[in-house]
């Protein structure tokens, strides 16, 4: 078998003016081969062959990127068929073996995350002309777009090299490859920026120019003032959580919306396996949202100046709600809640918001993993001044030695796990200790898991 | 952590609003019954798929937006220096006037709707075009050498038409961000959206101050407005200025097309064929492309330049049939330019004129 995997040159063929294979480079000959064709008979390649015959009909040169299928494999291939006077040559190149998917949407991904992280975007064509920036920024930087637009992007960008000389956009530019951290002034104005693009690359795989992002370089001095102090303690600054939001939020609601109406065969019937297809995407849909939530969360409960509302709650009560909210995935899986009962009473301090989320995490975790027929139990417990949740389910339990990792920013036992983001737990126990409470865990292996939430008990002197 | 929570408290309250809501949710499912059974009955090929769908929908939206933002912000200003600052802060603030205006029927304008389909139509088969550049790698494109023309014209205008796709959001800036229709469209957008900020301020015994600020700032911002060309009037104005003759419009075409910019594209194909703007664009959003080929025949291009184009319009557009069309070239072809300039005739009268005579089913 012959690699496919190296990407390398191009494989050339001929094929007469009516359609038949003279002869072509190995790797075209036996990709041909493979599909049942060979030398002097119609090319065999459905997609090279479709192209051959456009090609003869409409008399000019073609450039068309097919998925051809080889054996087991896709391949990518991008096949240019030119007429001449002898029929009509071919030049296939490309040759990446994979999902079709993967290749054709890598570029709009990264686009994607160009612009989520992006202060403003520009665009140049192959020779480095500005064909577009983003229309809000020659007012904000004090230049007129006017003066820039169509031409050379030195025009707007005073690039500086990167302390050896070098230029990141030139090295980019001969290697038609993306590049970052290309640092640069706005002409005429005192701003600096930090530039990155992705190159955009033309039907016949010719350089067609980039698509840019600029960041703004704030000065030193200026940096520690307008920075919180704090931020730099958390690794996850604030502006992160905001652009995961920007990035992801929408796109990750419309893919469950849709996901969810197909689902639910809004528009017509479906084929069954389809519907379940369709659910699969709308659960992982929901599981990267609740990851989103999570980092949100984590970004928040991070800042020093996090603080959480001390309301009198019934912790009996926060417990029997969150149960509740839990009683359908429980029942999906099998799997019992003995919650409180009604005359059950445990008040604390404590944000009732918050509780209910570090009780929905708890209890969730421990329907998550206990066995189908198994039963996740609630018990109130007071101790001296603490007023106590114990969440206690019967899965697999958790060894001692782990017993604190669970607890760690996406920690988890087990690294190949479904589910979960790793995080519930970190923020759950941080959510705990803000309100000056905790969770503690207590557990074996094969004896099932016992989680403790600790709050502030508010017991008046008639209880004590 | 991650589960949408429903604070319990509310639940009391949500309950209440359901068995308030419930009448209401009878008659709008009746009325959803009728809508879904025109639906079903309409013709395949009339129906609207989903992508355009959304797009459609998201462009409505982004309409609203702006030319909401564009009137509170003016309105609270004129209330603030008036001395009526409760009113300038209810102007501020509140919902969006979307769901009202779209429900009263502003997109049920024939005009308004059909320039914003077609917009979407136009952009997204732009975006799907294979890019495809001249061959000089070094040279810049066709834009940018406009741009930079010695012909101030030609020059000016460039950039303009740069600016003005700048203003209205490229791919890489994630869709439409403003929207710059026509002075009449856009007028009729404005004055329908005060009337909905009218209901939705509240302004009780200041009615008549509210109706003032309100009608005042809608003509302010059709002003402004006013001041700089839709993307679509710049690129025509751009056409003009270049002036192709005719052996210069066949590399125009094959690099505007190349370049994704079709809305040029649609610029040089009205100049070079006098047919107007909106008239071409038709023709190029209809994935029969007969009457495309038509015009194109009638501009005298040559089969290697329709060539090209119907395959970069149907790698766009799957649904175009490039296999009839390789199959109907020289059928194509054969199409003097003048035979084309007499079928096309109808389409360069007078755009009522010709709607009407459609209306009647006389045209052709």
């Amino acid at each position: 078998m012959i690699d496919m995997r190296s990407g390398s040159g191009p494989a050339m063929g001929r094929v007469t003016a009516d359609g038949l294979l003279l002869d072509a480079e190995p790797r075209l000959a036996e990709l041909n081969r493979r599909a049942g064709g060979a030398p002097g008979r119609p090319v065999a390649v459905p997609q090279i062959a479709a192209l051959v015959r456009l090609v003869r009909r409409l008399g000019i040169p073609l450039t068309r990127a097919i998925v051809a299928a080889d054996g087991e494999d896709d391949i990518t291939l991008t096949v240019r068929a030119e007429p001449d006077e002898l029929g009509i040559r071919l030049e296939v190149s490309g040759w990446m073996a994979g999902a079709p998917w993967e290749a054709e949407n890598a570029p709009r991904r990264d686009i994607d995350f160009l612009r989520a992280d992006a202060d403003w975007l520009w665009t140049t064509d192959a020779a480095l002309h500005l064909t577009h920036v983003s229309d809000h920024v020659g007012e904000e930087l004090g230049f007129d777009p006017q003066t820039v637009l169509g031409q050379p992007i030195t025009r707007l960008f005073k690039l500086s090299d990167d302390g050896d000389g070098g230029f990141p956009i030139l090295g980019a530019l001969a290697s038609q490859a993306w590049f970052d951290g290309q640092e640069a002034g706005i002409r005429g104005t005192a701003h600096r920026v930090r530039l990155s693009a992705l190159p955009r690359i033309d039907a016949n795989g010719q350089f067609a120019g980039f698509d840019g992002a600029a960041h703004a370089i704030v000065p030193a001095g200026a940096a520690s003032l307008a920075l919180d102090p704090d931020e730099a303690n958390t690794d996850l600054p604030d502006g992160f959580s905001r652009r995961i939001g920007r990035a992801l939020r929408h796109p990750l609601g419309r893919i469950i919306a849709n996901a969810d109406s197909m689902s639910a065969q809004a528009d017509g019937p479906l084929r069954e396996d389809y519907v379940a297809y369709a659910a699969d995407i709308a659960s992982a849909g929901r599981h990267l949202l609740g990851l989103v939530d999570d980092l949100e969360d984590l970004s928040a409960i991070e800042r020093p100046d996090f603080a959480v509302a001390v309301e009198e709650i019934d912790l009996a009560d926060v417990a029997r709600r969150a149960a509740g909210l839990l009683a359908v995935r429980a029942t999906q899986g099998l799997v019992r809640i003995d919650r409180p009962s009604f005359d059950d009473a445990l008040p604390a301090h404590g944000e009732f918001r918050r509780v209910l989320q570090i009780l929905v995490n708890l209890i969730g975790n421990a329907v998550r993993y206990s066995p189908a027929g198994g039963t996740v139990w609630i018990r109130m417990e007071r101790d001296g001044e603490k007023a106590c949740v114990i969440v206690a389910d019967q899965g697999k339990g958790i060894a001692p030695a782990d017993q604190e990792r669970i607890f760690a920013k996406f920690g988890r036992v087990d690294p190949t796990e479904v589910g979960g983001s790793g995080l519930g737990l970190y923020i759950a126990r941080r959510l705990a200790r803000a309100m000056d409470g905790d969770i503690v865990v207590d557990s074996a292996v094969g004896q099932g898991a016992r989680f403790v939430l600790i709050l502030p008990g508010r017991f008046g002197a008639k209880d004590a | 952590m991650s589960d949408d929570l429903l604070d319990p408290r509310d639940a009391d309250m949500s309950a209440a609003q359901l068995l308030d809501d419930v009448v209401a949710a009878e008659r709008a499912g009746h009325r959803r019954l009728r809508a879904a059974a025109d639906h079903f009955h309409m013709p395949v090929d009339a129906r609207i798929d989903d992508r355009t769908a959304a797009q459609l929908d998201a462009t409505m939206r982004a309409t609203i937006a702006s030319v909401e933002g564009q009137i509170r912000d003016q309105a609270a200003r004129l209330l603030a220096a008036r001395g009526d600052a409760a009113l300038a802060q209810t102007m501020r603030i509140g919902g969006s006037t979307f769901d009202r205006v779209q429900r009263a029927g502003l997109f049920r304008d024939p005009v308004l709707f059909g320039e914003l389909f077609a917009r979407v139509r136009l952009e997204s088969i732009g975006r799907a075009l294979p890019m495809l550049i001249a061959d000089s790698r070094d040279r810049p494109t066709m834009i940018a050498r406009m741009a930079q023309a010695s012909d101030r014209l030609v020059a000016v205008a460039a950039v303009a038409m740069l600016a003005a796709q700048a203003r209205r959001g490229t791919v890489v800036d994630g869709g439409t961000a403003a929207i710059d229709l026509i002075r009449p469209l856009h007028a009729r957008v404005a004055w329908w959206v005060a009337a909905a900020l009218r209901e939705t301020a509240h302004p009780g015994g200041a009615v008549a101050t509210a109706d003032a600020a309100l009608a005042e700032s809608v003509r302010r911002v059709i002003e402004v407005q006013s001041e700089t060309a839709p993307l679509e009037i710049a690129a025509m104005r751009l056409a003009h200025a270049i002036d192709a003759k005719g052996d210069e419009v066949p590399a125009l075409l094959t690099e505007a097309i190349g370049d994704g910019r079709l809305v040029l594209f649609v610029a040089l194909v009205a100049r070079a064929s006098g047919l107007a703007f909106d008239r071409v664009r038709d023709l190029v959003i209809d994935t029969d492309g007969s009457r495309l080929w038509v015009a194109l025949r009638a501009i005298g291009l040559d089969r290697a330049t329709i060539g090209r184009i119907g395959f970069a319009l149907a790698e766009a557009e799957p649904v175009r049939d490039i296999e009839a069309f390789a199959d109907r070239i020289d059928t194509i072809m054969a199409v003097t330019p003048d035979a084309a300039r007499i079928a096309l005739a109808p389409l360069a009268l007078d755009a009522e004129y010709h709607s009407a005579m459609l209306a009647l089913g006389t045209a052709g």
